[in-house]
């Protein structure tokens, strides 16, 4: 009987230590190191309202320019189709080495801090102030090659077109002779 | 129509849609010599493809055409319509090249999005296109608001080619002289007047938030030409919201809304007759309405508390409106806080300033302010004859370059576009619904297509059913033409069919 007893209190422990490890992994699941909850740009940006204050995790592709404004810089990070501007320090902008354009594949950033749906600082805008930013993989220029046939095809149109405008302009000044 | 008369009308417009066609054509070096500055070889091969595709078309239409005929009426109407959609189609060839749309339509969305001035944009990945394609979409808009057709002609054919058809046909009927080359010429001077002056002061404010010298002169190029013609395309997605700049947001509201003044006016300030900015017709009913509006999308705003301050509810309630108002469709929100956040009172609002637009003979769209002008003095001088004896000669006189009496045709001229708008923005707003978007996001899409604004609450996109592409570049086409050109076109190929009956018969 005291035998049973036992193995049922061990039981009982063995499931609340489950029960609570359950319950941490599942608080801690989709958090990041820094405590925040990860949202893709385009879900942050369709429930503007519902993210409001809160501080959160985005990843995205650094692009366009490192626009410095004082000891400030922004920085455009695109996820998901969808851009948003980062207000960071010059000194986490300056870990990002390649911004995202025609021809290269701007870093890719982890940036938490706390989004705005509307920033009393900054005329209203829908931002992000970060907190942490942190490089997850260096951005890399991507040659852009010509295609031989396309200029080809290109040269001889300008060629054909060049031949019938002289023909029309040559026309046009014949009849204008007579 | 004899068979005879209808094909020598027909090669007179071929004549003059090929000499626009060359014109489009030869624009395209611009971009070509942007690829080649750059060392883009890839892209200066896309725009070789264009130059000479389009000069091809055009010289080649050209020669089958009948040139050294004064164009009629008919002819400049036929010819403007026509040229709109030929050119394109051909215009949207580095679109596709460039491999950034989804299917040629897309690109010819964007295409017509750019000449009519409107500025939605079916484009995917915006921020990773290249310098030379943005050269082109800007390009198309700047050359869009002040006339392809007049640019063309007054290039190619010089007085006495029936340029006046022409420059009507385009939605312009105000001579700044009584040449129309002449005025031609007068509307690119000035634009390009401020063309220089608006891209340097464009610069400092590019380079003092922070871009570099080499990209804050493109981008103040491309933002300017935008501001001016009304236009709304940007180099990136997030609009004028990319620069997080108050500085940069006041630069733009000033060029685009001295951009959507009539070009008229623009010559009288040059020439120092500076009272009439106060006393014009248009300008005084673009600020009552500017006004009106401003006083109802505050109300919205606030009741529903979407901005902290008043720098905030400047910066995107009113900066917002008057980029409807202009028609210009520069965003400094995205497009789903205008759904999730703004409430319908101020998304009313600017429906309703989208559809009033800028001034006559600019490059702004919608109903145009001197058309609201005009009706409300008629509703003014039809109440006062209500009012008084039977007997009594009501005048109403109104301000614009010079003193005016309100006259009968002029009230029915004003009704009859505003109604061919309103017919046209329904069409767009039952497929928008048709479609299956909610009703109020439907009728604002709308308004914008059909006001050249491009101001989008997210419907016009990629992944929109092709339909209701074709409606939207429907609606731009005939916004911008103002109905005329379009009207006298249908004519035309209904007298073909009818002169080919009678020929038959």
């Amino acid at each position: 009987m005291l035998g049973l007893r036992l193995w049922i209190r061990r039981r009982i422990a063995v499931l609340l230590f489950m029960a609570m490890v359950f319950e941490v992994a599942g608080q801690t699941a989709g958090k990041t190191d820094s405590g925040a909850h990860p949202v893709s740009v385009a879900q942050l940006i369709a429930s503007t309202k519902e993210y409001d204050g809160k501080t959160l995790t985005i990843q995205g592709e650094a692009i366009g320019d490192v626009m410095t404004r004082g000891d400030h810089a922004w920085v455009n990070i695109l996820g998901d189709g969808v851009a948003i501007g980062v207000w960071m320090t010059d000194k986490q902008a300056s870990q990002i080495h390649e911004l995202g354009r025609y021809g290269s594949t701007g870093d890719i950033l982890q940036v938490s801090g706390i989004f705005h749906r509307a920033c009393p600082d900054h005329g209203g805008e829908a931002d992000i102030h970060a907190t942490t930013v942190q490089v997850l993989h260096q951005g890399s220029k991507n040659a852009i090659g010509i295609k031989p046939g396309r200029l080809a095809a290109g040269l001889g149109l300008c060629v054909s077109g060049g031949l019938l405008a002289l023909f029309w302009r040559r026309r046009e000044r014949k009849n204008m002779s007579s | 129509m004899s068979k005879n008369n209808s094909l020598k009308d027909m090669r007179i417009i071929l004549y003059y849609t090929g000499e626009i066609l060359v014109g489009v054509a030869l624009l395209n070096i611009i971009p070509l010599l942007t690829a080649l500055i750059e060392g883009d070889a890839a892209s200066a091969a896309d725009f070789t493809v264009s130059l000479g595709a389009t000069l091809t078309l055009g010289a080649g239409l050209a020669l089958l055409g009948t040139g050294g005929t004064r164009a009629g009426w008919k002819h400049g109407m036929v010819t403007v319509a026509f040229s709109w959609l030929v050119a394109m189609i051909v215009a949207a060839i580095p679109h596709w090249l460039s491999g950034h749309f989804g299917s040629y339509l897309d690109c010819v969305f964007d295409v017509m999005s750019g000449f009519t001035t409107t500025g939605l944009t079916l484009v995917q990945d915006l921020d990773h296109v290249s310098d030379s394609l943005n050269m082109w979409r800007h390009l198309l808009t700047f050359v869009g608001g002040q006339g392809i057709v007049v640019l063309a002609l007054a290039i190619f054919t010089g007085e006495g080619g029936g340029g006046y058809d022409f420059y009507v046909g385009e939605g312009k009927d105000e001579r700044l002289f009584p040449s129309v080359l002449h005025t031609a010429k007068a509307i690119w001077r000035i634009s390009l007047l401020y063309l220089v002056l608006g891209t340097f002061v464009m610069w400092i404010v590019c380079i003092s938030i922070g871009l570099n010298a080499g990209r804050g002169f493109l981008h103040a190029l491309w933002i300017f030409m935008s501001s001016w013609s009304t236009g709304g395309f940007a180099p990136m997605s997030q609009s004028i919201l990319y620069y997080h700049s108050r500085l940069f947001e006041l630069v733009t509201f000033i060029f685009f809304v001295i951009g959507s003044f009539n070009f008229a006016l623009h010559a009288a300030v040059l020439k120092g007759e500076w009272k009439e900015l106060l006393r014009n017709l248009e300008t005084m009913s673009f600020g009552t309405t500017m006004s009106l509006l401003s006083f109802f999308t505050a109300w919205g705003l606030v009741k529903f508390h979407v901005y902290p301050n008043l720098v905030a509810l400047i910066s995107k309630g009113f900066y917002q409106l008057a980029s409807a108002h202009t028609t210009t469709g520069f965003m400094t929100i995205y497009p789903q806080q205008f759904v999730t956040e703004w409430g319908d009172i101020a998304i009313l609002a600017v429906i309703i300033a989208m559809m009033f637009g800028g001034s006559a003979c600019s490059t702004a769209g919608g109903f145009k302010g001197l058309r609201v002008g005009i009706l409300f003095k008629a509703l003014i001088q039809d109440t006062k004859r209500l009012l008084r004896p039977s007997s009594s000669i009501v005048i109403q006189k109104y301000h614009y370059h010079g003193e005016r009496s309100l006259g009968e045709q002029q009230v029915r001229s004003a009704a009859l576009v505003v109604l061919m708008y309103m017919a046209i923005f329904a069409i767009g707003a039952l497929a928008g619904c048709m479609a299956g978007y909610p009703f109020l996001l439907s009728v604002f899409e709308s308004a914008s297509a059909t006001g050249n604004v491009g101001l989008t609450v997210g419907i016009s996109s990629p992944s929109m059913p092709a339909f209701l592409k074709i409606v939207y570049i429907f609606n731009m086409w005939a916004g911008r033409l103002e109905f005329m050109a379009i009207l006298a076109s249908a004519g035309f190929v209904a007298s073909l069919f009818k002169g080919d009956r009678h020929a038959r018969a």
